[in-house]
């Protein structure tokens, strides 16, 4: 069922909506738009290079302390100490991670035990973007209802007390509307994360599905349930799931992930090396870290299918690509199947 | 539907395909032949677009906490921005919803180079950094600006646009580049904490 967008606060009769509608006339206060525009022709008329005075200072003063740093960063001996991530790692067999899938839904979110606060910034809104770019189309249309607990059950998680935040999840989960879905969400992402218990987080889950087909949190529960089947080693589930996944628009904006993870399922849990190399050739595309990944486990699954004349050829086309992160470990695999 | 791609160069048959825009005074056919104008650079076109959305911008700008010093130059930022990509604009999101999506970007690096300037302050100057809130902001303002400080910058962005400028689900979605469903979950923590912060319990609220 989908639940009917929350009422604005604006609109509320109560204080906090009177508080609402005062605040936003004041934040409409005092503005002129013809004096800006007047401000707005002379900023433009301005050089470039005071434009760019300002942060050309800033950066000069970075560099200058990163200089100075360095200078007293040295050792005794005279030696830069590098970083952990500057020193070069040797590694002889290419890492396949066998218990954690391609696709983490669970683990993009906060841990129960930390606050939301602590999620970095998504990567497209740092300033390092170079041009501002159109918003794109948004996923769902869903717009539930807000009845907000009056009991801080992350507050519990948070402090540690994951039982008492199970509980209160399942208070939560037991209302309607959107706190129950964000309670059954919770309840299902405390269990995994903080109480172990990946089976309880499924049922969990199901219990989301189940409730609310439509809901507003649909994609993130069966991007769950899907890692979940994962991890629980129910792999040919989780390929069945994925399938209805991939057909559904969630799935099609998600198709890389979808499909690394079915190729990882393929390759560790079903043993099928040809069809995890399909999935990984339909991830590889593209440059992204995904994709990155697929290429290489593409690479691999052919060598393991047995089809070595593809495997070379997907090796040295790995080791072409730029920034590939596992370039040594495919000439590595390249030496040695030439030598065989 | 894919997002214009802004790093490529402006070419001079570029073609500005509009939808129907919800301008805060304009009528849709106007907006779109606004646009056409401001693409074509005719500069008083320009100027009209400007004073319709110098407001929105601006009050956006100050309810994600942009104060009112640093508040000049980081409308005028946002519409060099507007103003320097127009002529790619294809119509396929609202103007005002990239409007709001630049006004957020800004927001965030006037926070981060305030960040900045505090410690340049304190290297530099025994002075402490000026805080707090203009004496000339309304009380209703403060009340709200100094809860919206304890929500963290998703959730401010979210709460903001949601029930103080209307958007959509969707459209916050756009702005934030995040599902849906990463909306109303913000949604849902932002306003418990913001209700806790104005000490403005549920019960207040019906």
């Amino acid at each position: 069922m989908n639940t009917p967008a929350p009422r604005r606060l604006v609109e509320e009769s109560g204080e906090l909506g009177e508080l609402m509608r005062d605040a936003s006339r004041q934040y409409s206060r005092g503005l002129d738009a013809n004096r800006a525009w007047q401000r707005h022709l002379a900023r433009k008329d301005r050089p470039e290079l005071g434009r760019w005075l300002p942060a050309s200072v800033v950066f000069a003063l970075a560099a200058a302390a990163l200089v100075v740093g360095i200078k007293f960063g040295r050792s005794s001996n005279g030696i830069v100490a590098l970083p952990e991530p500057m020193i070069a790692k040797q590694v002889e067999e290419p890492k396949l991670e066998p218990a954690k899938p391609a696709l983490n839904v669970l683990e993009k979110e906060p841990a129960p035990v930390q606050p939301e606060r602590a999620r970095p910034a998504p990567r497209d809104t740092r300033d390092s973007t170079p041009a501002p770019v159109e918003p794109k189309q948004p996923s769902e249309a869903a717009a539930p209802e807000a009845a907000e607990p009056k009991v801080d059950c992350l507050g519990f998680a948070r402090s540690g007390d994951a039982k008492r935040a199970a509980v209160c999840f399942e208070g939560q989960a037991a209302g309607s509307g959107l706190s129950a879905e964000v309670g059954l969400y919770e309840l299902a992402r405390l269990r995994r994360d903080a109480l172990g218990d990946s089976a309880g987080a499924l049922v969990a889950l199901d219990e989301y599905t189940r409730r609310f087909p439509n809901g507003s949190l649909t994609a993130e529960v069966r991007f769950s349930r899907l890692e979940l089947l994962a991890r629980l080693g129910r792999a040919q589930e989780a390929i069945t799931a994925s399938d209805a996944l991939l057909a559904s628009r969630y799935g099609s904006e998600r198709a890389a992930e979808l499909r690394l993870l079915r190729g990882n399922l393929y390759l560790r849990s079903l043993s099928d090396p040809a069809r995890a190399a399909v999935e990984y050739e339909a991830a590889s595309r593209g440059s992204s870290r995904i994709a990155d990944e697929a290429a290489y486990l593409h690479a691999l699954s052919l060598e393991k299918a047995g089809n070595i004349a593809a495997a070379r050829s997907a090796y040295e086309r790995y080791a072409e690509r730029p920034g590939a992160r596992h370039e040594s470990e495919a000439k590595a695999k390249l030496k040695a199947l030439s030598a065989q | 539907m894919k997002p214009v791609k802004v790093s490529e160069p402006p070419s001079s048959n570029s073609k500005v395909m509009l939808a129907p825009v919800s301008g805060p005074s304009l009528a849709a056919s106007h907006e779109g032949a606004l646009l056409g104008r401001c693409v074509s650079g005719d500069e008083a076109a320009w100027r009209d677009l400007y004073r319709v959305y110098y407001p929105v911008a601006a009050a956006f700008l100050r309810k994600l906490g942009v104060r009112e010093r640093e508040l000049d130059d980081a409308v005028q930022e946002v519409f060099v921005q507007l103003f320097r990509y127009l002529p790619k604009f294809r119509g396929e999101a609202q103007l005002k919803t990239w409007l709001y999506k630049l006004c957020a970007t800004q927001a965030r690096r006037v926070r981060r180079w305030r960040a900045v300037a505090s410690t340049l302050d304190k290297l530099f100057s025994s002075e402490e950094p000026i805080t707090g809130l203009e004496l000339s902001e309304g009380a209703a303002r403060q009340r709200v600006a100094t809860a919206l400080e304890k929500l963290n910058e998703g959730e401010r962005l979210v709460l903001v646009l949601y029930e103080f400028e209307g958007l959509s689900g969707e459209e916050i979605a756009q702005v934030a580049s995040c599902p849906v469903a990463t909306v109303w979950r913000r949604l849902h923590y932002a306003r418990k904490r913001f209700s806790e912060a104005l000490g403005v319990g549920e019960e207040a609220r019906s």
